[in-house]
């Protein structure tokens, strides 16, 4: 079995890192490739412009997208990638600092698969992290290949 | 002429001086108007007098026998009437009778003709009655005689012949002429007699005049031609308050020096002819308050008709003049109103027994808004003056008034004909009977003004939600933005403690746990303010629920705090029901629990009670805790956002808690306070309404 790939959608560069970094600190080594809007997120997952390239930029088997970005937010991303027939399988886990009822319910409605409040206290995050990597890259069983 | 007929001519001359004098005693004493009693006794008198005549008869020649009885008849028929005439005659009839003899129808015939003459003579003389001339007495006296030298020729032969060769001269020498005297005398009793009675008639009825104007409620005055007064009644003494003693001779009381002038200026013309005819004028009393009289003046003259003084009658009319003022006072006052107010009024009456309504009568506004002038309207037909009232329904609804008496409010109408285009509000009164009256308002203003008002609500509610989207895009950011900051700050100390301590100073690494603790407090400030600004934004959700439950569930909410901190909190096995937002509830209770848990004493474990009391309509839920305390001077200031009674080095928090718990009780209607002594605990009591079912 190949190894997952981790769609990250995040522009803030910092949160990257701190991501990245808590990644390697709770030993998640998979792939992840970083698009840092939300346009660059669909066009990789639907493999347009630049992410055209299937070989290069394979279908992720996570997406963990950011609801704060640049131009398309985050909610549009996850409608987008929920209302596709060719999308709608990916898990789309929305990894935010938002705990608004209103960002809940809409992530909901579109059909995400987790929503995760990103903890300010770097320790918490370090258990969200190993928690991502234990729960959807380990004992999650994900959508047949197509 | 014997002797004997001398002593029988005086007896006559007597006798008929006794009926002058019974004239003068019963007769000419009163009016005509004489009771019949009277008059018979007077008659059967008279008859004795006519017998004591005939008596007295004396023998002018053989078989000619001769007395007065035809002056004495006479005179009766023309002095005393009808009555006592015919009682006269008839006794001397039957006398006559009785003495009988040759001449007896004669004697008769004469009687008769001598009281029908008098009789007559009074009848078509009724005029003077009383009052006869000496001439007229005279012609009298030949006509009766003259009838009684006829009746002589009734008398049989030769006493016939006799008595015309004899008698005839003497008779009608003699007898007119003592017609005439008697006649006269009675004539000149009866006029002394007038005399007297008009005397006493005058002495009675100037009594009388004296006691009207004495009594009269009227004062009545007099003066003399320097003003000065020569009379002055009871009613005066009352009105004016001067008693007639201290006024008479002296000039008017009431007439003050500077009007003194303007008094003989009326005086003047009023003995010019000029009288003052029911003219008001003020005049001061004795006390000197005012008195409004109405003044009739005349002048008087004396019997040559020389002027001698004049007269005043005058009215106390103060409370007729006052009620007059007061009256004419109101009556201004509702025509001012009338006049100026801008609403518009219009009077109509209904004709017909409500076939039509015509217009009595429209105040200058309601002239104004619909732009008629009055007389163009007066008398004419509602409906053909404005002629859309009636598919309006205004005119039925006037209609209505004037058959239910019953006031009405027709609201708002677009009036639009050829020449109008307004909005009207009116309310319809029934006035009288067959009047209504209408009261309008022009209200396009208002109405234009309440659109533009609901436009500009609508723009400014337009712009809160607008404000209230920025808002929510601010809370959105700061749960983003500087959250995100936040985590980055955070993360990347601890990585760098974590990782990189050996290289960093002890120092630096205390700095670098200041770093962390600011992004902690930060951290929780942030979070609490996203939850006070997210009271209230929802809307107000009012329910029946169990305080019971909602307590119990907060305090499993903070179950684990409890745990860890080893607290105990204990709540009361039963409360009432309330009626609050669940959510606002919640997180009252919630930051009420919290804030106990906090601030306990370092060296004891926080002890929370909560339980209820019912106060009347409302329910006081309360949260007792062994705490430090709150001295009195915070217990208000507690409740206000930001307010901290503490450093954060003693006691973790933000000094939103309790805001939080204030904003949402009060919300809901409630309120909240604190009882509190330092060191000795703090007991919230929050005030909720109870849900009574």
């Amino acid at each position: 079995m190949k190894e997952a790939l981790i769609l990250l959608v995040q522009d803030n560069q910092m949160d990257v890192e701190l991501t990245l970094d808590s990644f390697r600190q709770v030993g998640l080594t998979n792939r992840v490739e970083i698009v840092k809007s939300g346009e660059m997120a669909l066009d990789y997952v639907f493999g347009r412009g630049r992410y055209e390239d299937r070989e290069a930029f394979p279908v992720p088997d996570l997406v963990l997208l950011d609801l704060k970005l640049p131009g398309i937010s985050g909610h549009e991303v996850l409608h987008e990638i929920k209302h596709s027939e060719l999308t709608r399988r990916i898990p789309v886990v929305v990894l935010t600092s938002s705990r608004e009822e209103r960002d809940r319910a809409i992530c909901y409605d579109c059909g995400v698969n987790s929503y995760l409040v990103k903890p300010i206290d770097f320790d918490e995050f370090l258990i969200v992290a190993k928690a991502i990597g234990d729960y959807w890259l380990t004992i999650n069983v994900g959508p047949p290949e197509t | 002429m014997g002797r004997e007929a001398l002593i029988a001519l005086i007896n006559n001359a007597a006798l008929l001086i006794t009926l002058a004098v019974v004239y003068g005693l019963f007769y000419a004493r009163s009016s005509p108007s004489r009771q019949f009693s009277s008059q018979v006794i007077s008659g059967l008198f008279l008859g004795m007098i006519t017998l004591a005549v005939m008596l007295n008869s004396w023998q002018l020649a053989p078989g000619v026998v001769f007395d007065t009885r035809s002056v004495v008849l006479g005179l009766i028929g023309l002095y005393f009437g009808l009555v006592p005439s015919l009682i006269a005659a008839s006794m001397s009839i039957a006398m006559r009778m009785f003495m009988g003899g040759g001449g007896t129808l004669a004697g008769i015939s004469s009687i008769i003709s001598s009281v029908s003459v008098g009789l007559l003579w009074r009848h078509f003389l009724k005029e003077r009655r009383t009052r006869h001339s000496i001439v007229e007495l005279y012609l009298f006296g030949i006509l009766v005689h003259v009838f009684m030298l006829l009746c002589m020729l009734l008398l049989p032969s030769p006493s016939r012949e006799t008595f015309y060769a004899v008698a005839a001269l003497p008779v009608m020498l003699i007898y007119p002429a003592a017609t005439t005297v008697v006649g006269w005398a009675m004539t000149a009793q009866s006029a002394r007699r007038r005399g007297e009675i008009a005397e006493r008639v005058l002495a009675a009825t100037s009594k009388r005049l004296a006691t009207i104007v004495k009594n009269s409620p009227i004062a009545i005055v007099s003066l003399d031609l320097e003003y000065r007064v020569r009379s002055w009644n009871e009613a005066a003494e009352k009105i004016f308050g001067w008693k007639s003693s201290e006024v008479i001779g002296k000039p008017l009381p009431y007439i003050p020096e500077n009007m003194r002038e303007e008094h003989a200026r009326i005086n003047e013309e009023t003995l010019r002819g000029l009288s003052v005819h029911g003219k008001r004028f003020v005049r001061f009393r004795k006390d000197g308050s005012e008195v409004v009289v109405k003044l009739f003046s005349a002048p008087i003259r004396n019997e040559k008709g020389d002027l001698e003084g004049m007269l005043g009658i005058l009215e106390d009319v103060t409370a007729q003049h006052k009620a007059e003022a007061a009256l004419k006072e109101s009556e201004l006052r509702f025509r001012r109103l009338y006049m100026n107010m801008n609403a518009g009024i219009a009077i109509y009456k209904v004709t017909n027994s409500g076939e039509d309504v015509v217009f009595l009568d429209m105040n200058p506004a309601g002239c104004k808004i619909t732009g008629v002038t009055k007389e163009e309207i007066l008398g004419r037909s509602v409906r053909g003056v404005f002629p859309k009232v009636v598919e309006l329904g205004l005119y039925d609804t006037m209609i209505e008034v004037w058959k239910t008496g019953r006031s009405k409010h027709h609201p708002v109408m677009n009036y639009r004909d050829g020449k109008l285009d307004l909005r009207v509000e009116n309310f319809v009164y029934r006035n009288r009977p067959d009047e209504i009256v209408a009261v309008f308002e022009d209200v396009t203003k208002r109405e234009l003004t309440l659109q533009e008002l609901e436009r500009r609500v609508w723009y400014r509610t337009k712009e809160l939600e607008e404000v209230n989207k920025e808002l929510e895009a601010f809370t959105y950011s700061m749960a983003h933005d500087l959250k995100a900051h936040l985590r980055a700050i955070n993360g990347f100390s601890k990585i760098i403690s974590d990782r990189y301590s050996e290289l960093i100073p002890e120092e630096g690494t205390r700095y670098l746990g200041f770093i962390l603790k600011a992004g902690e407090d930060m951290s929780e400030l942030i979070t609490g303010l996203l939850e006070y600004s997210k009271v209230g934004r929802s809307p107000l959700n009012l329910e029946i629920h169990s305080l019971k439950e909602i307590v119990d569930e907060c305090v499993s909410t903070l179950s684990s705090r409890i745990e860890e901190e080893y607290a105990s909190v204990q709540t009361a096995s039963e409360m009432p029901n309330v009626y609050v937002d669940r959510t606002l509830m919640k997180r009252a209770v919630i930051n009420l629990l919290q804030n106990s848990l906090t601030y306990h004493k370092p060296e004891e474990r926080a002890a929370v009670k909560i339980y209820s009391e019912r106060r009347g309509e409302w329910v006081h839920l309360i949260v007792e805790d062994n705490g430090i305390g709150i001295s009195q001077k915070f217990h208000k200031r507690i409740f206000n956002i930001f307010q901290r009674l503490h450093s954060s080095e003693d006691f973790p928090g933000s000094g939103i808690g309790l805001a939080i718990v204030k904003k949402s009780i009060t919300l809901m209607g409630g309120d909240v306070s604190v009882q509190s002594v330092p060191g000795e605990g703090a007991k919230f009591i929050v005030k909720i309404k109870e849900a009574r079912l």
